[in-house]
């Protein structure tokens, strides 16, 4: 008692750290409780001291693996661990803490201390700096994505019928999400179907739906992607490979809002907003004939391309950093980051298969790594194997394609910047590459491509 | 009536959504006629309130709870009292002779006088609604 009525007492050193520290007794009852810790938990000293930590503290980890219990059970400290403590509100905050022994004048054990960060304030300018690169869910602080993150909200808002191109893997269902959770139609439903995976008659039900006695076993009917979507979006993937009779079909809603389930005598009115996407070249398609040029039109309001991951590297960090995130949540892991070789190798891989790749190559990763950091030996091997390849048996002529390359996609094709940036002059460059025999970029880089 | 308390070491634990067994009394008016334990599943707070649904639970006495948590039993219907601490035996007797607060079993901080308020959100409402319930039955055995 007369201890801790002592404790009660303000201690002007801890008071004047900027961290909580609590101390308790051998049972666990808080015997001190400086100013920080007050703020931190909002309970007030008189009612902390002479208490179970347990119960003022409400940490997520008092239960299952409590710090303080097994330093006093290991005598090892436990520094920077990061947990939540609940308040007196239901609100969470996260904590850093570290833990210790407290031994008296002649070294016997009396206790323990325990020191604890609020990272609210961290916590928030991560959530501000993840914004600052982020636009509804799409990472990325290149140039061509913070030029698409820009024009987002006006052609979301437009409700006009948009066009997404870009290769597999580039996010264009994402983007198409993104679309629809910006407009106004956010509250109806996103349909989204892929028409190049369907054959034609069964894309048609799937689409308009059917009648009952439509065919041999439509028994009742069926509401199609078009009804579902009502009043919302709904997205078509792979637009390129519908057919010739689907494409006239689509036309008409376009042109006359209006389709007509199989079987069905009456049109139906559709207030639906018609996403597109490809990953081949659609007006090459047309000038081939495979595509109608009426529709192409009218599925082409608006058009976005979506880059190729290679064409914005410096965007790979912020995606591998994210990655492992959602995978540490989704696994159960606690997967720290990504070491300076694995690295290094990811920024070099070229990625034909873009986002979705790199997401592939992270979950390969998130298997054979348990904890820490994840390394070389932990990328799959054809990415290890090409990287031993480039690293070891690369010769001058090969280091030199790579450089010039690696310099023009930096400045986005602008041949001036890749020579000041390579060190030589823009002449020599350009002698370079012819007689190395490197393609150079369509664009200049002056202007947006 | 059915009360679940999350119990660790006999008492109750410090945060509900954590906690890894659930107490379940029994009770008859006030007299409390048998307790079970129940796992209660780790990581989904949505799996923790269908088990508390599935076992037809009426009220919750917890610990620490977090407010989405406490929102969505409130939403299934169950009555939470949160910020709740000491031995789980003490603690329904005192729930049950409406003296969590007079025998000191609500947790440092959460007594309504500290400005947090939340664990208190509908206690004061909850027990003059409990007492209304009490001197009803008390006036319709007089009769």
């Amino acid at each position: 008692m007369t201890q801790g009525a002592t404790s009660a007492i303000q201690d002007p050193i801890l008071d004047s750290i900027a961290d909580g520290v609590f101390t308790v007794d051998k049972d666990w009852l808080i015997t001190s409780f400086n100013q920080a810790a007050e703020r931190i938990t909002k309970v007030p000293r008189a009612q902390a001291i002479g208490r179970r930590c347990c119960d003022v503290f409400r940490a997520s980890i008092c239960e299952g693996s409590c710090a303080l219990r097994k330093t006093l059970e290991t005598a090892k400290p436990i520094m920077d661990r990061t947990i939540y403590i609940l308040d007196s509100t239901g609100s969470r905050t996260p904590v850093s803490i570290s833990t210790a022994i407290l031994k008296d004048a002649q070294g016997r054990t009396i206790g323990g201390v325990e020191t604890f960060r609020d990272l609210s304030l961290v916590e928030n300018l991560r959530k501000q700096l993840h914004a600052s690169y982020s636009f509804a869910d799409i990472i990325g602080r290149s140039r061509p994505m913070r030029q698409l993150f820009d024009i987002l909200p006006q052609v979301a808002s437009s409700d006009a019928a948009v066009l997404l191109e870009g290769r597999s893997g580039t996010g264009k269902e994402l983007f198409a999400h993104a679309l629809h959770n910006l407009s106004a139609r956010k509250h109806k439903r996103f349909v989204a179907i892929n028409c190049g995976a369907l054959p034609d008659s069964l894309l048609e039900s799937e689409l308009f739906g059917y009648k009952a006695g439509a065919f041999t076993d439509a028994r009742k009917d069926k509401p199609g992607r078009f009804a579902l979507a009502e009043g919302g979006t709904i997205f078509l993937d792979e637009i390129a490979d519908v057919s010739a009779a689907m494409q006239s079909r689509l036309l008409r809603i376009l042109q006359e809002r209006v389709y007509e389930p199989l079987g069905g005598i009456e049109p139906i009115p559709a207030n639906v907003r018609i996403i597109t996407a490809t990953n081949t070249d659609l007006r090459q398609r047309v000038a081939d004939g495979h595509f109608r040029e009426d529709l192409f039109y009218r599925i082409n309001v608006v058009r976005m391309v979506l880059p190729l991951l290679r064409e914005r590297r410096e965007d790979i960090p912020l995606l591998v950093e994210d990655l492992i995130q959602r995978f540490n949540r989704l696994k159960h892991k606690q997967i720290a980051g990504v070491s300076d070789s694995a690295m290094a190798i990811l920024l070099e891989h070229e990625y034909p298969g873009n986002v979705r790749e790199l997401q592939n190559i992270i979950e390969h990763a998130f298997v054979l790594c348990g904890s820490g950091l994840i390394d070389v030996k932990h990328l799959p091997p054809a990415l290890r194997q090409r990287a031993a390849v480039t690293t070891d048996a690369a010769t001058l002529r090969d280091m030199e394609i790579l450089m010039i390359k690696d310099s023009l996609l930096k400045h986005h094709g602008n041949r001036t910047a890749a020579a000041k940036q390579l060190g030589i002059h823009p002449a020599t460059l350009f002698r370079k590459a012819k007689s190395l025999k490197i393609t150079l970029p369509k664009t200049d880089g002056r202007q947006p491509a | 009536m059915l009360i679940g308390i999350p119990i660790w070491q006999g008492r109750v634990s410090p945060v509900f959504d954590v906690a890894q067994h659930l107490a379940v009394a029994h009770m008859d008016e006030k007299r409390l006629v048998r307790m079970d334990e129940l796992p209660l599943p780790g990581g989904d707070p949505l799996a923790r309130v269908r088990l508390i649904e599935a076992h037809r639970i009426e009220i919750l006495l917890c610990g620490a709870i977090s407010r989405y948590l406490q929102r969505m039993l409130q939403r299934s219907g169950v009555s939470v009292w949160p910020c709740l601490c000491g031995e789980v035996q003490h603690v329904i007797s005192a729930f049950t002779d409406n003296q969590l607060l007079l025998r000191g079993l609500v947790m440092p901080g959460c007594d309504g006088r500290t400005g947090g308020g939340g664990c208190n959100h509908g206690r004061r409402r909850q027990m003059r609604h409990r007492r209304g319930q009490q001197i009803n039955n008390q006036e319709r055995q007089q009769q």
